[in-house]
């Protein structure tokens, strides 16, 4: 039988991993589950001007799904992920592979270089790269002007998403590359011999077994990447006032939600809206690791 | 209107509250020490964007020790009307007094978040201030919800050597100004001789308030009139289509650097802009300085010598302070002593909205830089005596200028009808304010 003295350490060191716990969770509470229940709460509400605050249920719900101006949003983060989230990840795959290759000299200031824009706040670098965009003024401009071809319109209808992709891949091609990178050089050593004893290059090694090794890497990178994309709000909330015909209210579902809270005061749809969204960036993450999942074998 | 009543509940008793503590606090102080200044000292808290807005502050405590202000800047546009919202749904933590954009007069006071401070003093101001700002902060009942701070008439701001070049030296009507347009063109083919700025909501709403049209009319509480496409309205927006087919004007928004350059460069020659711009306006020309005019707005008829307005703002106390009277102290001291009012023009440029100093030689002939030496404040005084008395904002402005500025912008930057994307901001207006309750006539 134990003694009466151990009983009570023993108590107090189960208590320990708790106490270590506890800073993460308050915070994890406070600041993550309760707004979200919160929000979850104001969902099922509708506060209006006259009649006040009534308890709606899902209309709120039916009313966001209904709605043309919240899919539209959906529709252009969707073809931007399409578009944009592969060629980002193809840049920053191909930027590590040549990084962790013997082919470059001064490896440690390329790295940084790549990895500088990730270091720019992504309002900052929106505000840049409006100002280069700038469609009388900008320097794209004034270089078409001088050599005599006709000027970019990239705040266009039908250039803006692009513009705004060409920003998201500059400010994030260096920080999914370190990821990359750091997977890479985790990679034996010693395959890179005996992949050479059997005869292959340094392009096939790259394929056929560095690739392979760092899939888990990759996949990390595009499931954030794909919830990044949704959540695209900062570069198109900064280039509004450049392009303030193509970039509407509707044009991401945060800006959306945002809009829907801050000018028109509707909370609880916005509420909706949000909760919608996250739905949205769940299945399809799901969708994602399954199928990324089957389709690369023996390497998950 | 559950919230309204909530609030006013809230409101009463706290008043009634804070009343017999204060009460009790006086009436000990005034007992006990009666030379006393600190014991009763009042606390009031203030929102506002205005830049350095402490002078003035200071020199309300100097002259009233028996208050202490506290300034805090909540942003401007929506940033402040959502914070201020919140802090009214919360039931704490709104200021005492407020600056309020005169188009959000109108929601602020239907969600009871605004004090009728016409018993605390504010009545008997009336005459001072300009006529239809006035209008904008008080009701037909009497009530006043805020002290009238600054205004925006509007005027074309030009530059004068691009005009001279055209050969253009007034523009009386709008059909004048079609013609002007063409002939700036002839004069510089690469020129503008405006923007027609649609994704802008505040400048619309000044062309169209210019020409008579009435938006939005408050029936009572829960009925509302809207007609953002009535016929003044839609004469401006076939106006400007036309012109816009014509490539006469400028398609690009306002607000961006690019715009500024080109304003800069002459690119585009004139910006057609309230009384604070011409101040706004130096601050990003350098290469033009110096070459600006102004001109009053082209009108629509001999008959109708009106002009529009774009932004001000009044200061109002807000509904359920336990401080009324201090605050209404305070506002009425910032809207209308004429020192602070003269050091408003004159530090920080607001479009002054007292007629004593409207009509005052310093503020008249006061000259700058930017107009070469010149000073063209009367154009934009003469224009401040001639706004429509009866406009009405909605009680969703926030709202209704993000909707004329997707339809309107989109559709000027798309070169289609801006009368169909007024028909469309119609719609979509109506069937927000139903949405949210009203019952809405035509």
């Amino acid at each position: 039988m134990p003694s009466p003295h151990r009983q009570r350490r023993s108590r107090l060191s189960g208590l320990v991993p708790y106490l270590f716990l506890a800073p993460f969770f308050v915070l994890f509470m406070t600041m993550l589950v309760l707004p979200m229940f919160y929000a979850f709460y104001l969902s099922l509400y509708q506060e209006r001007m006259v009649g006040g605050t009534i308890f709606v249920g899902i209309r709120n719900y039916r009313t966001a799904l209904g709605d043309p101006a919240f899919w539209e949003g959906v529709r252009n983060v969707a073809m931007f992920g399409i578009i944009q989230v592969p060629i980002m990840l193809g840049l920053a795959l191909v930027l590590a592979l040549i990084l962790d290759s013997t082919l470059i000299k001064a490896r440690s200031f390329f790295r940084t270089a790549f990895y500088l824009p990730y270091a720019v706040p992504t309002v900052i670098a929106a505000l840049v790269w409006g100002y280069l965009y700038g469609p009388n003024f900008g320097p794209f401009t004034q270089l078409a002007e001088m050599i005599g071809v006709a000027r970019p319109r990239f705040l266009s209808e039908s250039w803006i998403l692009w513009s705004i992709a060409n920003i998201v891949t500059w400010t994030f091609v260096g920080y999914n590359m370190v990821i990359l990178f750091a997977a890479l050089q985790a990679v034996p050593r010693d395959l890179e011999e005996a992949a050479s004893l059997d005869g292959a290059g340094p392009f096939q090694f790259a394929w056929h077994v560095k690739l392979p090794l760092i899939m888990p890497a990759l996949y990390l990178c595009a499931i954030f990447s794909i919830i990044g994309t949704f959540q695209l709000f900062n570069e198109p909330m900064i280039l509004r006032p450049m392009a303030s015909s193509v970039i509407g209210r509707n044009f991401t579902p945060n800006l959306y939600a945002y809009s829907l809270t801050f000018t028109s005061a509707q909370i609880n749809l916005a509420a909706a809206v949000s909760f919608i969204t996250a739905t949205i960036v769940g299945i399809v993450s799901f969708v994602f690791i399954r199928f990324a999942a089957r389709g690369s074998g023996p390497t998950t | 209107m559950k919230i309204v009543d909530g609030l006013s509940i809230l409101a009463a008793q706290r008043r009634s509250v804070l009343g017999l503590l204060g009460g009790g606090v006086v009436a000990a102080a005034a007992a006990a020490m009666p030379q006393s200044v600190a014991a009763d000292q009042v606390e009031i808290t203030m929102w506002s964007w205005v830049p350095n807005l402490q002078m003035q502050i200071d020199l309300f405590m100097e002259r009233n020790p028996d208050i202490k202000v506290e300034l805090v800047n909540a942003g401007q546009g929506g940033a402040q009307h959502m914070q201020f919202r919140n802090a009214l749904r919360a039931g704490r933590g709104a200021p005492d007094v407020i600056q309020i954009p005169l188009e959000m007069q109108a929601t602020f006071q239907l969600i009871g978040g605004l004090e009728d401070i016409g018993p605390l003093g504010a009545s008997e101001l009336q005459g001072d201030f300009v006529d239809w700002v006035w209008g904008q902060v008080s009701n037909e009942d009497g009530a006043v919800f805020g002290i009238p701070w600054d205004s925006g008439p509007m005027a074309i701001v030009y530059r004068g050597d691009l005009f001279d070049e055209a050969g253009i030296t007034e523009i009386p009507t709008w059909e004048d100004f079609r013609e002007a347009a063409a002939q700036f063109r002839e004069t510089h083919p690469d020129k503008y001789i405006t923007s027609a700025t649609f994704s802008s909501g505040g400048w619309s709403t000044g062309l169209f308030w210019q020409a008579g049209s009435r938006p939005f009319e408050v029936i009572d509480q829960t009925t509302i009139r809207i007609g953002v496409n009535d016929d003044a309205a839609r004469e401006v927006a076939q106006f400007w289509t036309e012109l816009l087919e014509a490539d006469l004007v400028d398609p690009q928004p306002a607000w961006n650097n690019d715009f500024y350059t080109s304003l800069d460069r002459g690119l585009i020659s004139s910006w057609i802009i309230a009384g604070w711009g011409p101040v706004f306006m130096e601050g990003f020309t350098s290469e033009s300085a110096g070459q600006w005019r102004a001109m009053p707005m082209p009108t629509w008829g001999e008959d109708n010598p009106a002009a529009g307005n774009w932004g001000g703002s009044s200061i109002a106390v807000v509904a359920g302070t336990p401080e009324a009277e201090a605050a209404a102290r305070l506002a009425i001291f910032l809207g209308h002593d004429q020192e602070a009012a003269t050091m408003f023009y004159e530090r920080q440029f607001l479009f002054p909205v007292l007629n004593s100093i409207l009509e005052s030689d310093t503020f008249v002939n006061a000259t700058m830089d930017f107009y070469g030496g010149q000073g063209f404040n009367h154009v934009f005084a003469e224009a401040s005596n001639t706004i429509d008395r009866d406009f009405q904002f909605s009680p969703f402005q926030d709202f209704v200028y993000e909707t004329l500025e997707s339809e309107l912008g989109g559709a000027a930057a798309n070169g289609t009808s801006l009368v169909d994307a007024l028909d469309r901001a119609q719609a979509t207006l109506a069937a927000f304010a139903r949405e949210q309750g009203f019952t809405v006539v035509d």
